[in-house]
């Protein structure tokens, strides 16, 4: 142990001495090769071999995400295993693992650079309003089964981590300019610059388009971002980080009055600030603080013939979050992360609370995980967090994986696993009431006794990575039980004049199934992904709160769920790309329609090069089967073309 | 003219008469490391565990660490040879102009012919002076490459004001081996990163050179994690760049080096000064960073393997 910390001054000595030569006269000496050269790609660094990850992880790269030729970032997320994406219409985007799902899929969690993007009003994800360009986007890392553990409540099914470029490789500027179907003008510009110790990238962005054909969903998406990365000296460095989106979102239907078409108002913005400082190779302290804020303003007259009302569906949310963590190394076969986070959301909205009165929501959480090698060749995972929160109380969401290699390449892995949902503020103190002139209309009541809903979930995993063929093979088996399933109904009973929905915890659901992921890579540039997932889901769901009524939630869950993604460079300069996803008989909730389709994206970029100018230009061609729909049946895709320009310019 | 031959004809017939002298008076080799342990001593131990191996008494070694090196020894011990270990040694001891040839080792190869053609000064002696470079010969490199990478056509060079004559007998070794280089030239520190990253856009791999401007203790960093996050290998100059993170390096150890010197000195044509050409090491070393290997999803060859693929080619 003593030893481990000894060894430190001498290695940033020699690099005090490295760094004593003067600029661009070097003496060309045998230090080039005999020199020591401190480990950069250290264990804090390299990827955790997925061979040693306590679960299922489906990573989606860059070129991938360009590959795709997706525009916006859900649609990248069809191409993990047992993923579907439902457009609620052209401004709004559901994303759900194994079904299960509505318009507000609130069971995952999703996190950019380390911070959470979960709308904690209604739960979920509102992916057009996320201050984020796909542009900026280095990787993103899908885990997919619950991991409460280490990310707190409500990474339930799935977590998505979504790791932003580091201003060092951006260097320059950036400008891509997106144009085609449904009026798209989408344009991003960006600069980054600095040295290698302080360096910073600012995008700004405008996506428009006209969303669907006859609805009134089409967006304005003005985005920008700032981040800045600074190394304090050898072992401290801070990441600040900006963001702004703003803008419209079109919704209502056009010549309705109850409903009319009119224009949302979007304003979002974040600030985040992370400190890491180095302990050793193997250790690392983290403290990360940030603000989100975000509004929705969409206030409107409704009338229908002599009744009329104002509608108030203005949406506030604010969060504060504090978050410590360690990552020790106190033996050679064990690797210990433990944290804190303290955490501050207020939620308004008159019409869907009744009162002006700000809804305040503090949690804290404690959370603490080790991992041990006790033979070479097997590692436990072993961990648990505790949260606390205001609306259900304190609760453990613990986590017990083994992985054992068999031989080199070949891992199994089992794990079980505990996590929980906190009901969104929304089927908490939900009490929403259209107030007209012929008197009250009561739609939603919360419940401000709901317990979380809860999953359990085991699974048993292969990985096989065969580098030689350039193949890995991820097989995972898995059984999830989600029960005290939050959910709502009418009371027919207690208020038989005006039955409004009412949320309760009254459901359970199993799903048993297999999910397989391929990758082969034949050479740089050239690959193929497979995905597919085999998903049995039962259970029963409340539709009525009283008299009670069940509904049969098969229908949530697509048996079958597949995609496949091809890339190939062509020649020194060009790339096709393919990508395919089909989805099995299934339906959204309410409002989703029951659905099943193929679909098939191609993409083909020429890149051009002039000096230090980069560019290129690519055609993408989405939906090329024909007409479907993934959500609603009144909004179809149709074949669209796009043409994209992009330049680099260094 | 007509001196400078009479010069050489004196001395060609005093090394003649101290050959023939050997073995009532043994050779005297000056061993002039640049500073003391490390590789200059595992290269001195090398040689001295040649020699002995082989009995080859009748040669003296004289180990004069440059710090404690007079000048003077030069005229009272008449050295037969002067093996300079370090770049330093080998400059210093080259400006003093000796009068005896010079075999430079632990060295990298431009650094060396430089001081070959002109670290004795304007009144250099004419003595055959030689070299063992510490840097591989470049289709070595791109040997493992095609060994190690069957994939990876493109390769990606990066060189500076040491290197930049390099390039067209970089490209055309790459050709011999249907692998295509593409280099870009800095001049300063800052185009590193920025063409380095216009480089990885488009190429399978990047392959490291001996130019301080790009591969400095202090850029190996950043060059390190921009070849990580592109997702492309880099081949290092040494074991050292392996540990930091590099995919593999062929390299030559100081070991390795000492006994290719004492391999020469066991040839009384060299004591007699007559040196061969400098040359590249002869033994080498693979490492191989299987843990880089394994994040970047790419099979790699054992080191042993790979260094038994790359001993059986011909040397090209």
């Amino acid at each position: 142990m003593v030893g481990r910390f000894l060894l430190l001054p001498a290695l940033a000595a020699g690099m005090l001495g490295a760094a004593a030569y003067g600029e661009d006269s070097l003496p060309l000496t045998e230090d080039l090769f005999l020199g020591d050269i401190p480990q950069v790609l250290g264990a804090t660094r390299l990827r955790q071999p997925l061979s040693e990850t306590p679960a299922a992880v489906t990573i989606i790269d860059r070129q991938m995400i360009r590959a795709s030729g997706a525009l916006d970032i859900p649609d990248v997320l069809r191409l993990v295993p047992g993923f579907q994406v439902g457009h609620v219409n052209g401004a709004q985007t559901t994303v759900t693992y194994h079904g299960f799902s509505d318009a507000y899929a609130r069971r995952m969690q999703v996190l950019v650079d380390g911070r959470s993007v979960y709308n904690p009003f209604f739960g979920g994800v509102i992916w057009t309003d996320l201050a984020l360009a796909i542009d900026d986007i280095e990787r993103i890392e899908v885990i997919r089964g619950p991991n409460g553990v280490t990310y707190g409540a409500n990474s339930f099914s799935a977590v998505i981590n979504i790791i932003t470029r580091d201003p060092a490789d951006t260097q320059g500027a950036y400008l891509r300019y997106t144009g085609g179907a449904i009026g798209t003008h989408a344009t991003v510009a960006r600069y980054s610059g600095g040295d290698t110790d302080s360096r910073y990238r600012g995008t700004v962005s405008y996506r428009g388009d006209d969303g669907f054909p006859n609805e009134e969903d089409g967006k304005q998406v003005r985005l920008a971002t700032f981040r800045q990365d600074t190394h304090l000296n050898r072992r401290d460095s801070l990441t600040f980080q900006l963001g702004y989106n703003g803008g419209t979102r079109d919704d209502g239907t056009s010549q309705s009055t109850t409903d009319p078409a009119r224009k949302v108002q979007i304003v979002t913005n974040f600030q985040q600030l992370a400190w890491k400082h180095e302990l050793s190779a193997e250790g690392e302290l983290g403290l990360q603080f940030y603000h989100d804020y975000y509004r929705r303003a969409d206030t409107f007259w409704s009338s229908a013939g002599p009744v009329h009302a104002i509608i108030d569906l203005d949406v506030f949310v604010e969060r504060y979050d504090l978050e410590f963590s360690h990552t020790l190394k106190p033996q050679a076969d064990t690797r210990v992360v433990w944290g804190a986070e303290l955490r501050r959301d207020q939620v308004g909205g008159p019409g869907w609370f009744g009162t002006d009165q700000m809804l305040d929501y503090p949690l804290y959480r404690l959370f603490g995980n080790t991992e041990w090698r006790f033979r070479p060749d097997w590692i436990l995972n072993a961990g648990a967090m505790y949260e606390h929160n205001d609306v259900t109380g304190g609760d453990v969401s613990p986590r017990l994986a083994l992985n054992y290699h068999v031989v080199p390449g070949q891992t199994l892995r089992t794990s079980v696993t505990r996590a929980y949902r906190t009901p969104a503020a929304f089927e908490d103190r939900a009490d929403a009431i259209i107030h007209t002139n012929f008197g009250d209309d009561h739609t939603h009541q919360g419940n401000p006794s709901l317990k979380p809903e809860r999953i359990t979930a085991y699974e048993v995993g292969y990985l096989g990575e065969f580098p030689k063929l350039g193949t890995v093979v991820d097989l995972k088996l898995f059984k999830e039980e989600i029960r005290d399933i939050v959910t709502s109904g009418n009371d027919k009973v207690t208020t038989p004049a005006d039955a409004f929905e009412r949320y309760v915890n009254d459901g359970e659901s199993t799903t048993n199934g297999a999910e397989l992921q391929l990758t082969y890579r034949m050479a740089p540039g050239t690959r193929a992904v497979f995905a597919y997932s085999y998903a049995h889901q039962y259970g029963r769901l409340v539709k009525q709160v009283a008299p009670t009524t069940y509904m049969d939630t098969r229908e949530l869950t697509p048996i079958h769920t597949r995609s496949l993604f091809l890339e190939h460079r062509l020649l020194r300069n060009t790339e096709v790309s393919l990508a395919y996803y089909q989805v099995d008989h299934f339906t959204f909730m309410s409002p989703g329609d029951p659905t099943e389709y193929k679909s098939l994206d191609m993409r083909v970029a020429q890149k051009l090069r002039f000096g230090n100018t980069r560019g290129e230009i690519a055609f993408v061609g989405q939906h090329m089967l024909g007409d479907y729909f993934d959500f609603d049946r009144l909004i179809v895709f149709d074949k669209r073309f796009f043409l994209t320009l992009s330049l680099e310019v260094r | 003219m007509a001196r400078i031959r009479i010069l050489r004809w004196l001395l060609y017939s005093w090394f003649a008469m101290a050959s023939a002298g050997v073995l009532a008076a043994p050779a005297k080799i000056f061993i002039v490391p640049s500073r003391d342990g490390g590789a200059y001593a595992e290269v001195i131990q090398a040689i001295q565990t040649g020699l002995e191996a082989r009995h080859q008494t009748e040669l003296t070694l004289k180990i004069l660490p440059l710090e404690t090196f007079q000048g003077t020894d030069l005229y009272v011990h008449r050295p037969a040879l002067i093996v300079t270990v370090g770049a330093e040694a080998a400059q210093r001891i080259a400006h003093l102009n000796p009068p005896a040839p010079m075999l430079h080792t632990l060295l990298p190869r431009e650094t060396a012919l430089e001081i070959i053609r002109s670290g004795r000064g304007k009144n250099a002696l004419s003595y055959h002076d030689s070299a063992i470079f510490l840097d591989q010969p470049i289709g070595r490199q791109l040997d493992l490459v095609r060994l190690a990478l069957p994939t990876h056509k493109r390769v990606a060079i990066i060189l500076g004001p040491a290197t930049r004559n390099e390039a067209a007998e970089l490209r055309s070794a790459a050709r011999e081996r249907s692998l295509v280089v593409n280099i870009a030239i800095i001049s300063q520190r800052d185009e590193l990163l920025p063409k380095l990253e216009t480089l990885l856009d488009d190429n399978d791999v990047l392959l490291s050179v001996p130019e301080p401007l790009a591969y400095h203790s202090e850029t190996i960093h950043h060059v390190l994690l921009t070849t990580y996050r592109y997702k492309i290998p880099m081949i290092g100059l040494s074991k050292g760049y392996v540990d930091a993170g590099a995919l593999l390096a062929v390299y030559s150890q100081p070991e390795q080096i000492g006994r290719q010197v004492s391999q020469w000195l066991g040839n009384p044509a060299v004591i007699g000064g007559n040196l061969p050409p400098p040359s590249f090491p002869q033994y080498f070393t693979v490492s191989v960073n299987q843990r880089v290997a394994a994040s970047l999803d790419l099979y790699v060859d054992s080191e042993q393997t790979l260094q038994r693929k790359l001993e059986a080619l011909p040397a090209r």
